[in-house]
């Protein structure tokens, strides 16, 4: 089941193409990456699924219905540039936004006390946003963002500007509204977050669609056959077999690339004839990061040919 | 666009907020309060001074060459005049030293038949020309009655031929006879020019400070970038109704308070000060209105009644109409920079 579908989005601002027919999903009750460097289209993309903006082409699905006005009530949207009406009380405008999102004025009051509560939020019900501290405000923002129970909680770029310790907390919370079964959309530029958090993503680069796959078979995907070893003898005490390049030497480990057509136990095989005692060994698995900035590079090389 | 129960009460929720958020604020009670005293404040001013202008009025020695001058003759509130037989040029050295503040030459004047005559002043202080006006006429008025006395014409016949008309409103005379009476259909056109002027200036304030308002309010979420949130949940149209009316409900309001406020407030200082000339600020009108209502205040001693009757009596049925066009009208032309603020979303 897919609680989020796109078909074939595009969306053109004047002669510039912010999304160029983008079609991908995202599974119920999971946490979605939506990766892409800046001006990829994530914004352009998010705004369209929120209903700020309509496609030119192509559909958005919710829960397997056409997006309508009536949608807003099911999504709970964090914008990048977070902003609050800085005048006004905590709870008004905690109320205010819930309410708008067509819950009643009691619903939304025990709601807004559940999250209080919650997040250890106790007095600053009459408190003007103004008088918070950032960190606070950044609190306020979350609970505006979930107040209303949303099906589908859309993030983008949740962790910018939280010190570590509010960075931890959103992350707790977002776990916690994974386990009650909300789904998540995250988008950011940041992969180790995604390495961390995200089940399935989708790479997105000048509104094409790069990569979209689940974040482990991404990673296996493009592994390079490089592993690690490490040995009770200092690396530089044996050498390689053909077949074997070495990537990095320190100290008593060693790092090296298998070459086509050869197998690591070719080596293993042989420093245990040698009698090197081997204590670690495993394969280094390429991060995100680098996946992201191979990729996107080759797209741009590609588009400069 | 269905127009659903949701969408209704989701657009009233934001006009309330508008209108809270800013009728609550400080800043509108002290505007609001602050400016219908600050007016009567200076009206306050404005009468204090011209009482005490007039209280202090220039003492005025006049050297009378050609014998046509008597002391009856010689009155004025501005100025007070003496007639001086002293010579003249002692006079010019000393009139100050005798307690006055001008002089006045006046040369003989022989010829009857003449139609200027050349008089002169002498002072420390240039005179306005308000003043010149005034003494002028003054001596012009002396010396128009003693050409006449000294013509051959009929002085009986010359007071014949003159004439004062004056004119009423039949209309509001025939209509309720036992309400306005000869007094009061004046005392009605007073009330008139004043509304008219209370009228034109609403408008300005309208015009210039709540358009700023509605522009400023819709600035608003876009400086707290909290624009995202709201069109997220609402459709942009909602939130700019919201907006319009909101602000024009705030607008009302004032206006409502001022409406009540200004006039109590004018009232009671003009009644402190018998002439509100701060007001009018060279109006002529207004002042007339005024003098006209404080006649009417020493003639009548009911004159509260009378003046609510008068305004009772005033065709509201017609104004208020036109008001609320206007109003409409001021609202549609807020809605040109605030679709315009709303198309430049990026």
């Amino acid at each position: 089941m897919d609680i989020l579908t796109i078909e074939n989005v595009r969306k053109a601002y004047h002669s510039h193409v912010a999304l160029d027919s983008v079609s991908f999903s995202v599974k119920k009750g999971t946490i979605f990456g939506l990766l892409g460097p800046n001006g990829a289209g994530k914004t352009t993309l998010i705004r369209i699924i929120t209903n700020i903006t309509k496609a030119d082409q192509g559909a958005v699905y919710l829960d397997n219905e056409l997006l309508s006005i009536h949608h807003p009530r099911d999504i709970g949207y964090m914008p990048e540039e977070r902003g609050l009406y800085k005048k006004m009380k905590v709870a008004d405008q905690l109320m205010y936004l819930a309410q708008l999102k067509g819950l009643s004025h009691d619903e939304a009051k025990a709601s807004i006390k559940m999250w209080f509560d919650r997040l250890q939020m106790a007095g600053w019900w009459n408190k003007k946003i103004e008088e918070l501290s950032k960190g606070m405000q950044q609190k306020v923002q979350f609970v505006a963002t979930v107040a209303h129970k949303p099906k589908l909680l859309i993030l983008d770029e949740p962790f910018t500007g939280l010190d570590p310790v509010n960075a931890d907390l959103l992350k707790d919370e977002i776990y916690q509204l994974h386990k009650e079964g909300v789904s998540i959309v995250f988008s950011t530029h940041r992969m180790e977050q995604v390495e961390e958090i995200c089940d399935d993503i989708v790479l997105i680069n000048k509104g094409n669609i790069l990569l979209n796959d689940s974040v482990s078979s991404v990673r296996t995907q493009f592994k390079e056959n490089i592993f690690t070893l490490t040995t009770d003898v200092p690396a530089q005490n044996w050498d390689l077999i053909p077949g074997f390049e070495s990537v990095e030497e320190q100290g008593f480990s060693r790092t090296f690339k298998v070459g086509e057509g050869h197998h690591s136990n070719q080596l293993l095989g042989y420093l245990l004839d040698k009698g090197i005692k081997i204590q670690s060994f495993h394969e280094v698995l390429p991060g995100l990061n680098e996946i992201f900035i191979k990729l996107v590079k080759t797209e741009s090389n590609h588009a400069h040919e | 666009m269905p127009m659903n129960n949701l969408y209704l009460q989701k657009t009233w929720l934001i006009i309330k907020r508008e209108y809270l958020s800013r009728v609550l604020k400080k800043s509108f009670l002290l505007v609001t309060l602050l400016t219908p005293i600050g007016i009567g404040l200076i009206i306050f001013v404005a009468g204090f001074f011209a009482a005490k202008g007039s209280e202090s009025s220039k003492k005025v020695a006049v050297r009378d060459e050609s014998g046509i001058l008597k002391p009856a003759d010689l009155t004025s509130r501005e100025f007070a005049f003496s007639l001086l037989a002293m010579p003249l040029d002692s006079l010019k050295k000393d009139y100050t030293q005798q307690g006055y503040d001008m002089m006045i030459h006046i040369p003989p004047y022989t010829d009857s038949t003449q139609t200027t005559h050349q008089i002169n002043y002498y002072s420390k202080e240039k005179l306005s020309l308000l003043q010149i006006e005034k003494i002028e006429k003054t001596m012009e008025k002396i010396f128009a009655t003693y050409k006449l006395e000294h013509s051959s014409l009929d002085k009986e016949a010359i007071k014949k031929l003159e004439i004062n008309i004056k004119l009423e409103n039949a209309m509001l005379n025939e209509k309720d006879g036992d309400v306005v009476g000869d007094k009061s259909s004046k005392f009605s056109s007073a009330i008139a020019t004043g509304l008219s002027y209370g009228m034109g200036f609403m408008m300005y304030l309208v015009i210039f400070i709540f358009g700023s308002m509605v522009m400023r309010s819709v600035m608003e979420e876009k400086i707290n970038r909290i624009v995202e949130v709201m069109i997220s949940s609402v459709k942009p149209f909602q939130l700019m109704l919201g907006k319009i009316v909101g602000v024009g409900l705030v607008g009302l309001t004032q206006l409502a308070i001022w409406v009540v406020l200004m006039p109590v407030i004018i009232f009671v200082a003009s009644l402190a000060f018998g002439q509100p000339a701060g007001l009018t600020g060279g109006s002529a009108e207004v002042a007339k209105t005024a003098e006209t209502l404080q006649k009417m205040q020493q003639e009548n001693p009911e004159v509260i009644q009378v003046f609510l009757r008068e305004l009772s009596a005033m065709n509201w049925s017609l104004i208020l109409p036109v008001f609320v066009v206007f109003f409409s009208g001021w609202l549609f032309h807020l809605f040109l920079p605030v679709c315009r603020s709303g198309f430049c979303r990026r």
